[in-house]
């Protein structure tokens, strides 16, 4: 009877393990979008100084401008590149602001040097030359493997929901009121 | 002239929706001003991720004061939920820090919670049986135009035309306790609830445990609706929660214009409540739910797969139009099947324990998948795109097999059968 909610935990442990990488993309948007909180940004999370000045480079104003200034952030799929000891990847980017200002560019990353296992940290950025690059919208997705684990959840939850309720009506049933 | 002729009956609807509107405008006014709020008070935005998460663990611990409406009657529960949630806002506009803050929503949160499932109690035992889902739809629908509410502040700008800026959001919420003032008199406690404990079985059914909902003769139907609103709500909440950010960041749409998109589908969407209520009311709770969760089940697939904004306006209008209109019967799912002594306490449970567990549950599991960094799945769209095919089937099976229909129940004749029983 135990077995199955175990099946389920390791199930799920294996899920999370597994999605341990991290994308070059994400790392770049969030860098992206601690330009757009003002004062309070911390670019340098993500990569130190080098990162600061990037962050200089794309947005000398970031530190003054208002928190939410920036009406798009669009990054689009990475271009990992070097070798297995000192990979890189390129970023295109593409950020507006609400006053119709358009900044295009790369942000390139590298495999940080104390971060956690495969984190990557903003080394610099190029402006220009990224606009058409990519259409804005995200590149990461689901897998047609996933598609079948989601319909796999589907049939496994409406049989446990089945299942349960089965049982607590018959179970009911016998008890007095 | 009766008492409760359809003259009353629409100043105690526009009394109960109040309740419901507020509870949608109170949802959205926070996360619409965190911005200002935390400029103003000088704080993080980790500082308000700990806010939000502990104003909405008042509504879990809503269950505890909704369920004493079974005890203390509806209308004074309904009255004290109101005042309560009036003092608790009109004391967030005054908060001089963000504990202050926390704690008045958080008690904003407990009375709002409260408030939702007694107004929806009330309405299923005021109203006539043939128009009991058309009162529902009416009511819930207000919920979502609560949170058109806040846009349409934020869009002329209240926080800037008043010289005490985001505070003046929550000064709003202070317009219920005016109908408080005005209904207060004329409004009667219920007819069911007057009846039961006047009759002659009363003293032998238990009007006070929280477990009396889950005795065995409701036990199943308990559990049946809760997993239906479980299911339910855990997509539709995290649908809510994302889609402003998956519009943004993985469609390319700016901020201003996936905030109109947003107040366009959301008018839709109450469309979807108000349809849904007369609908059930003809065709029954069951087969209109089914109906729903079927175009909530493809349009909130499609709608996390868009990658057109034009194309995006229709899809998200009916996704929302089944996704949030199904709550008018999943409503009726939790409060029509039980007999008046216990109908407030199992709709407590349905709602503030099963649904507000969904609702939390469902956007922390997109996040976690589809975080950009980190998630297994990597995008926000395809997550909530995998999880809406992974729990609605459920759901929908549920609903079929173990939810009783309730188009017409005799409300009298149930209570009757629990009296003599």
């Amino acid at each position: 009877m135990r077995r199955g909610p175990t099946v389920v935990a390791v199930a799920l442990v294996l899920l999370f393990a597994c999605g341990g990488t991290q994308r070059p993309e994400g790392v770049a948007e969030r860098w992206l979008s601690s330009l757009d909180q003002g004062a309070a940004g911390t670019p340098d999370r993500f990569g130190g100084d080098p990162a600061v000045q990037a962050a200089n480079a794309v947005l000398p104003d970031w530190r003054t401008r208002d928190p939410g200034s920036l009406d798009r952030i669009e990054v689009g799929g990475a271009v990992v590149g070097g070798t297995a000891a000192a990979a890189t990847a390129d970023v295109p980017f593409r950020i507006e602001s609400t006053d119709g200002e358009v900044v295009t560019g790369t942000v390139q990353e590298a495999p940080c040097d104390d971060g956690p296992d495969g984190g990557w940290c903003v080394h610099g950025a190029e402006l220009g030359g990224a606009a058409s690059a990519f259409d804005g919208s995200w590149s990461a997705g689901a897998s047609g493997t996933d598609w079948v684990w989601a319909v796999a959840a589907a049939v496994l939850l409406c049989g446990l929901a089945v299942a349960l309720l089965a049982v607590v009506t018959r179970r009911s049933a016998r008890s007095p009121t | 002239m009766s008492a409760r002729d359809a003259r009353y009956r629409r100043k105690l609807l526009i009394l109960l929706s109040s309740a419901t509107f507020f509870e949608g405008y109170d949802t959205f006014a926070l996360p619409f001003v965190l911005s200002l709020v935390l400029a103003d008070l000088g704080r993080s935005e980790q500082d308000a991720g700990i806010v939000r998460s502990i104003t909405a663990l008042g509504t879990v611990v809503a269950f505890v004061l909704a369920a004493r409406a079974d005890r203390v009657g509806r209308k004074r529960l309904l009255l004290v939920t109101i005042v309560g949630y009036t003092v608790a806002t009109a004391a967030t506009a005054l908060a001089p820090g963000l504990i202050w803050l926390t704690a008045t929503q958080f008690a904003a949160q407990v009375f709002l919670g409260a408030e939702w499932a007694v107004a929806i109690t009330i309405v299923v035992e005021e109203f006539p049986r043939a128009h009991r889902g058309r009162a529902l739809g009416i009511v819930t629908s207000m919920n979502t135009l609560g949170g058109i509410f806040v846009g349409v502040l934020a869009a002329i700008g209240l926080a800037t035309l008043t010289p005490i800026g985001w505070r003046a959001f929550f000064l709003v919420g202070l317009i219920p306790l005016v109908l408080v003032a005005r209904g207060r008199r004329s409004m009667l406690e219920t007819e069911r609830y007057e009846a039961v404990r006047a009759g002659d079985g009363s003293d032998r059914l238990d009007h006070t445990s929280l477990f009396e909902a889950w005795k065995p003769a409701f036990r199943a139907t308990v559990l049946a609706v809760g997993l239906v609103t479980f299911f339910r709500f855990f997509v539709v909440s995290a649908g809510a929660f994302w889609w402003a950010y998956y519009a943004q960041r993985e469609v390319g749409m700016s901020v201003s214009l996936s905030g109109l998109y947003l107040a366009a589908a959301g008018l839709v969407g109450a469309a979807g409540f108000l349809v849904a209520g007369r609908l059930m009311d003809r065709f029954g709770r069951k087969p209109v739910f089914l109906a729903y969760l079927a175009g909530a089940l493809v349009f909130g697939t499609w709608t996390f797969q868009v990658r057109e904004a034009t194309l995006m306006l229709p899809v998200l209008c009916a996704g929302i139009f089944f996704g949030l209109g199904s709550v008018a019967m999943t409503s009726a799912f939790a409060t029509e099947p039980f007999p008046t002594y216990v109908r407030s306490r199992a709709a407590a449970w349905c709602r503030n324990a099963f649904e507000v567990l969904g609702g939390v549950l469902g956007a922390l599991t997109v996040g976690i998948l589809g975080d950009h960094v980190s998630g297994p799945v990597g995008s926000i769209g395809d997550a909530m795109s995998l999880i809406t095919v992974a729990m609605l089937p459920a759901a929908m099976v549920v609903c079929w097999l173990f939810v009783p229909e309730t188009n017409g129940e005799d409300m009298v004749a149930m209570d009757e059968a629990v009296a003599t029983a």
